[in-house]
């Protein structure tokens, strides 16, 4: 899961106030949803690959989301290419009509689904599950379940150090996980034991919260504080400069 | 001296089991007590302690009768976090104990859960850091540790909270001889400096057996001995005067065996291995080998070793030296950035690992995380299940290496139900089972107790008699000399030293 540990990066975006990040990533799922155009969602799709490029991250890390997200696109355009009868025919074969206005329409919805999964991505590779649990304490919840989404995150990795070292076990032991055939057969091998290692993981993780206190008073101490930083208040500047252009351009449309 | 914590257990079974895990347990702990408590594996240790951190009944259902106090207070009236800061418990499965994203935030999540100011949270981090041997950690994540690193992280962690009471559970498999050695000293400095109480189960007594003031010896559920022991060659138990806390002791002879076979390994001559023939051609041949870990830098340099075909080797070294690194190198799990890895004639880079394992049995240094399956049986046979080989011939070939290594009567048992130690075998018959060549061992042994462990390396220097190939890794010297024909010493990811025999082995290791 080295996506979700890419939030190490020094950046100067990895560093900045996960305020600032909720605020990016709101507004532009925002913008996603009130965009309509192929174009605009392009640039949001643009702008999201620039930041990420420049918080020192590589675009390689959206590859398997663009990929799934294709998959679900193709099924998506050919079936609103059917069933939306609007604009020209592109393709007619025997009694089924590929039409122009429902490609489109599939294309958006495609690039909707890729821009909102790939900011959820950026979101999580900048913010530190730690940078997360001062946010939502931040904004007035409750410290007991602040710290979770964070340990939440956390036990992504773990849960893939869990199938990595299965499957590893496996291999070890002559099943063979080199075609995609055989690692969907591996996987079915796996999911079993995986299932049931995650649930005594969890049981025993949560024992040693208990043990390390978690739950014991209602509010708990940080190590480190949010604060605004010039940082902060020039990465605020840029991207409410950033969504006035986008509203713009979005009303003008 | 007022009692910091009291134990009167009756009974203590676990639901859907009529059978007593402790029975008649009475003991009172003091504060700057040193205590080790043994017993041969399911003797009920484990569960004792988890009764003693209040794990068991407040988080754990079983049926107890009886009370366990601390500080005067029933522990059953309590919620476990508030025995944070007073009783600390590490168990032996590390990872579970890390669960935040760095180190830092890891060692810190106890004294911030209490409310402790993050000025002195910083000071305690950075002590228990310095303590356990971690500086420059602070931002290293779980999954870049090596397996005894993580252990140290985890008895940082439970340091940081500063408990009165430190409950440690098997805290120090897999931890190098020096290193272990290092944090008992520590820990026998705190209890008799800072008052603090320590309950040590290892089964490695040697490390500190000096520094340990009272022993606790366990055997089906209770307690047989609670005292001293006095390691001079003339004494008995028979000598001791009983337990302080007036638990029944059984007769003298038993429990004198038990103690002394735990202390060390009978160190006679007829258990050193003849020196090997080197005249033939290796199995395994490793030139010029270097690999680096992008995530944590970590990187064996320049790796260079011939393993002779029937050789039983041992390999050992500090945490972190890089031992499980290179013998993943063996079997395919690593590919090297340089250098070349030949085993059987076989060259490891054009080989996928399920090619190699025909030739390469792969024991894991965790053996829970390579059950896959839901009965012993089904977890031995699956290797031969991969080669289709007919299910009468793998009914057998299972039957014969449940035999061997002596888990008939848990054939049909979930691997989860198993003691760690069993499970360790469980681990090993699955490696050995397939008959190949080489088998690569990630320490077989380390959660098993004497007769367990004494067995399994008979085994296994039996295998290595019968002209199979054995590369081990190992914290154990005692091992390493005395099973094992060579012995390489690793130390930050380069093979320091090739010992013959055994030969000035803590010398070279810097024991």
């Amino acid at each position: 899961m080295k996506l979700l540990l890419a939030h190490s990066g020094d950046s100067i975006i990895h560093q900045l106030d996960p305020r600032i990040k909720v605020a990016w990533l709101i507004g532009n799922c925002t913008a996603v949803f009130v965009s309509s155009g192929i174009l605009q969602l392009s640039l949001i799709m643009a702008s999201i690959a620039v930041t990420t490029i420049a918080s020192r991250v590589s675009l390689r890390i959206f590859l398997t989301v663009f990929k799934i997200s294709l998959l679900i696109g193709v099924q998506l355009v050919l079936l609103l290419g059917v069933l939306r009868p609007e604009g020209q025919i592109l393709v007619e074969v025997a009694f089924v009509k590929l039409y122009a206005g429902g490609v489109t329409a599939g294309i958006q919805g495609w690039l909707r689904l890729l821009d909102l999964c790939c900011l959820l991505l950026q979101f999580v590779i900048w913010t530190s599950p730690e940078d997360l649990t001062l946010l939502m304490a931040k904004l007035g919840i409750p410290h007991r379940y602040a710290v979770l989404p964070g340990l939440a995150l956390r036990f992504l990795p773990i849960l893939e150090k869990d199938l990595k070292v299965t499957l590893e076990t496996l291999q070890t032991r002559g099943l063979a996980l080199t075609s995609i055939s055989q690692k969907c057969k591996g996987l079915l091998t796996v999911v079993l034991p995986l299932v049931l290692k995650a649930l005594k993981r969890s049981k025993e993780i949560s024992l040693y919260m208990e043990l390390k206190g978690y739950g014991r008073y209602s509010t708990r101490t940080f190590l480190t504080a949010l604060s605004f930083r010039r940082q902060d208040w020039v990465g605020l500047l840029g991207i409410c400069s950033y969504f006035a252009v986008i509203t713009a351009w979005v009303c003008s449309a | 001296m007022e009692q910091l914590l009291t134990a009167r257990i009756d009974k203590l079974s676990y639901q859907g089991s009529p059978e007593a895990v402790l029975q008649n347990v009475c003991l009172d702990f003091y504060p700057g007590e040193f205590i080790h408590l043994r017993g041969p594996n399911g003797s009920g240790k484990s569960a004792l302690c988890r009764c003693l951190a209040g794990i068991i009944p407040l988080f754990e259902s079983a049926s107890l009768e009886g009370e366990v106090l601390f500080c005067g207070r029933n522990l059953s009236g309590l919620r476990l976090p508030q025995l944070a800061g007073e009783i600390g418990f590490i168990g032996h499965d590390p990872q579970n104990q890390l669960f935040c994203a760095t180190l830092k935030e890891d060692l810190a999540f106890g004294p911030c859960s209490l409310l402790v100011e993050p000025i002195e949270v910083e000071d305690r981090v950075k002590r228990a850091l310095r303590f356990f041997g971690l500086s420059g950690y602070e931002n290293r994540t779980s999954e870049t540790l090596s397996g005894g690193e993580i252990r140290r992280a985890a008895l940082a962690s439970a340091w940081t909270l500063d408990p009165k009471l430190l409950i440690l559970d098997r805290a120090f498999d897999q931890i190098d001889a020096r290193t272990h050695r290092d944090i008992c000293c520590k820990l026998a400095h705190m209890c008799n400096e800072m008052g603090k109480t320590v309950l040590l189960v290892d089964a490695r007594p040697k490390a500190f057996a000096s520094l340990v003031q009272r022993t606790i010896v366990m055997k089906e559920g209770t307690v047989v001995y609670d005292g001293k022991i006095d390691r001079s060659p003339a004494h008995t138990l028979s000598h001791k005067t009983g337990p302080r806390s007036g638990t029944m002791l059984e007769s003298a002879s038993t429990v004198s065996l038990e103690v002394d076979q735990t202390s060390t390994y009978p160190l006679t001559a007829s258990k050193r291995r003849e020196p090997h023939d080197y005249s033939i051609d290796p199995i395994i041949s490793v030139k010029g080998l270097c690999f680096t870990y992008p995530e944590s830098g970590f990187a064996l340099k320049d790796i260079t070793f011939d393993v002779f075909r029937g050789e039983f080797v041992a390999i050992v070294g500090e945490n972190g030296a890089g031992k499980t690194t290179l013998i993943k190198h063996l079997n395919g799990l690593l590919r090297p950035s340089e250098g070349e890895v030949i085993v059987n004639g076989l060259a490891v880079k054009d080989h996928t690992p399920e090619q190699m394992s025909g030739h390469v049995g792969y024991l894991f240094q965790d053996p829970l995380g390579q059950v896959c399956f839901n009965t012993v049986r089904e977890e031995v046979g699956f290797g031969l299940k991969t080669r289709r080989i007919h299910p009468q011939e793998i009914a057998q070939r299972v039957d014969q290496i449940l035999k061997r290594l002596d888990l008939m009567d848990v054939a049909n048992e979930h691997p989860y139900r198993l003691p760690h130690g069993k499970l360790q075998r469980v681990a090993l018959a699955s490696c050995m089972v397939s008959g190949a060549e080489i088998l690569v061992v990630d320490e077989p042994t380390s959660a098993m107790d004497y007769p367990q462990n004494w067995g399994t390396l008979e085994i296994l220097s039996q295998i290595s008699s019968e002209g199979r190939t054995i590369l081990m890794i190992t914290h154990d010297q005692g091992i390493a000399s005395h099973f094992c024909h060579r012995t390489f010493v690793m130390n930050k990811g380069r093979i320091v030293t090739d010992l013959a025999g055994g030969r000035d082995l803590e010398a070279a290791s810097g024991a």
